[in-house]
């Protein structure tokens, strides 16, 4: 029932972001592969692919859509609750490769009422290097992607230069939206649904009064209820992650079924479990569906 | 982090109390009171100054309030009930039935349902079908089983037809017919329920042709009334065969040709329903689809 999910990007930095967000949206379940665009022509096909929104044209041909997801990348909350504690009337550099993120970071600001600050853009592959280190000679504040404020880029020894001692940097961590997490979610959500409907089947069909087949299909109940206990996490932790905090995991309680022994008569009793989950399944299938619109 | 918490947080930013976010939550004050606490503890940050008489959002807690107010708009609460769909054991339902139809296909559903989800209480209304439209629109049942499915608002699903048939006393004229056909009621009585107005117009057609035209009398509301009359030899009725034919004291005649008149099971359109209305509805798409014996 394990799904094999490859998180695509334009370089292997964006690539293990993308990976680590999924990774942390399904608490560590299930494994995640790291790709660049430029290498999955040859990789493996995969159940499903996510990628950053500039990603999806490219890969597109490649990839069916069906099979291909969009995580839209947007800063948590303490992001811009470390920006609302900069003193107002302050002058605020957002420092990006590229000019649009600058605007959209800047806009976010703006809606969540961060109107107080002078936000001024720095976009490094955009601009000249006289401009760029002008502005960062004057920078007290600079704010921008992590990857972008870090090692990588801004501290890198060719900005550091640049820098003034007392400079404060706020680097914004990253996580998926809430819509683009959940189209994904609910795919998954259908992906384990349809498996463990198949496998039911096929057990049923099967027909064999034995224990193997009670064993199975208890299996499967196990499975199902971790599957379902897994997207329900998930949907959790999407809102978190938006605030830069954990999930509580939902306690998995020892199902009732757990305790019971397994013996050829007891086909019919795991069955009905295995049902009551689907049904279950089904519903939180719908809810996703909902959301995911 | 807990939705709950954000659910909270929420509630106190619009309300500006504690007293009323829990009065609005129907949960107890320090509840609330010890959700905000955590979530200021994991954020490490005052959401609210409460040294004034009505807490305030600090500036901190106003742009926290618009981030997780654009976050969850629109999907806190399916998120929620997500989180709380742990399994099906539990919650209850509603289910509306008119005079007529508590019949097969409806008996049949609710009591196989209850057998697999003995959890999920079952409620049973009886209503004329206007007041059940009514009660489905205004959401104060879940799902309801009638003969109509004309209303737009519904969601329809076919379970089944019913017989339709002439009913009298043992000593009638009729008694000793295979089948009726609608011009030989000419003159008869007829005792209808004055609340089956859409049971009525199913038949209009038919007794419209009539000539002379039968009489409608009494107007009762329910079945067993009606069947009593009858079989009193106070007049005849026509109702659904599965009604009648096992009462001693009445004889049941088809009509010819023989009239069916289909029964549904109707929900209202809304995006969001219970776990235990969902389950319901899947069940009864489910029964429709493969018959009892697969479920």
């Amino acid at each position: 029932m394990m799904p094999a999910i490859a998180a695509v990007g334009s370089n292997q930095l964006i690539a293990n972001e993308i990976c680590l967000l999924t990774e942390n949206m399904l608490n560590s379940k299930v494994p995640v592969s790291c790709f660049r665009t430029d290498e999955i022509k040859t990789s493996p096909l995969l159940d499903f692919y996510i990628c950053a929104p500039t990603q999806y044209e490219k890969l597109c041909h490649t990839i069916s859509p069906k099979n291909l997801f969009i995580f839209e990348l947007i800063p948590t909350s303490t992001f811009f609750l470390k920006i609302a504690r900069i003193p107002a009337e302050s002058t605020v550099y957002v420092f990006n490769n590229l000019l649009p993120y600058t605007q959209t970071l800047i806009a976010y600001c703006h809606s969540l009422g961060i109107t107080g600050l002078h936000f001024e853009a720095i976009a490094y592959e955009s601009m000249e290097e006289s401009e760029i280190s002008f502005h960062l000679k004057k920078a007290e504040y600079i704010i921008g992607v992590d990857r972008f404020v870090g090692s990588e880029a801004l501290l890198s020894p060719h900005y550091r230069q640049y820098l003034r001692d007392d400079v404060r940097i706020i680097a914004a961590k990253r996580t998926a939206s809430v819509r683009s997490s959940c189209v994904f979610l609910h795919a998954l959500a259908v992906f384990y649904y349809t498996q463990a409907e198949h496998k039911y089947n096929q057990l049923l069909q099967s027909a064999s009064l034995t224990e193997a087949s009670a064993l199975a299909m208890k299996e499967l109940a196990f499975k199902t209820d971790n599957a379902i206990n897994m997207i329900r996490t998930a949907s959790v932790q999407i809102i978190a992650n938006q605030i830069d905090l954990s999930a509580k995991e939902s306690t998995a309680e020892m199902p009732d079924y757990a305790a019971h022994s397994i013996a050829e008569e007891d086909i019919p009793y795991f069955a009905r479990i295995v049902n009551d989950l689907l049904l279950t399944f089904a519903i939180l299938n719908k809810k996703l569906e909902y959301i995911s619109k | 982090m807990e939705l709950r918490q954000l659910e909270y947080f929420l509630m106190v930013s619009k309300l500006k109390s504690f007293t009323r976010a829990a009065e609005r939550l129907y949960i107890s004050q320090p509840a609330v009171t010890n959700a905000i606490h955590g979530l200021e503890e994991e954020l490490g940050i005052q959401l609210f100054d409460r040294s004034q008489k009505q807490i305030v959002l600090t500036s901190e807690g106003k742009v926290f309030y618009r981030h997780v107010d654009n976050v969850m708009k629109g999907v806190s609460k399916t998120l929620l009930e997500i989180n709380n769909l742990k399994n099906l054991n539990g919650g209850s339902l509603t289910i509306g039935l008119t005079n007529f139809g508590g019949l097969e296909a409806g008996t049949d559903i609710l009591h196989q349902f209850s057998k697999i989800y003995p959890s999920i209480a079952v409620t049973i209304i009886e209503k004329n079908l206007f007041s059940l439209q009514q009660d489905l629109l205004e959401e104060k049942i879940d799902a309801a089983i009638f003969f109509d499915s004309a209303n737009p608002a519904f969601t329809h699903i076919l379970l089944g037809s019913s017989e339709l048939a002439l009913c009298c006393c043992c000593d009638h004229k009729f008694r000793h017919k295979n089948s009726i056909d609608w011009q030989s009621l000419g003159g008869e009585k007829i005792i209808m329920s004055k609340n089956s107005n859409f049971f009525r117009q199913y038949i209009k057609e038919s007794i419209d042709k009539i000539n002379p035209q039968p009489e409608f009398i009494f107007g009762p509301t329910h079945v067993q009334t009606i069947k009593s009359l009858v079989a009193s030899g106070a007049g005849i009725s026509v109702l659904p065969r599965k009604l009648c034919e096992t009462d001693t004291r009445l004889v049941t005649i088809s009509f010819s040709p023989q009239i069916y008149m289909p029964s549904y099971m109707a929900y209202k359109n809304v995006k969001t329903k219970s776990h235990a209305a969902e389950a319901f509805i899947m069940f009864v798409k489910k029964f429709v689809a493969e018959g009892v014996d697969l479920l």
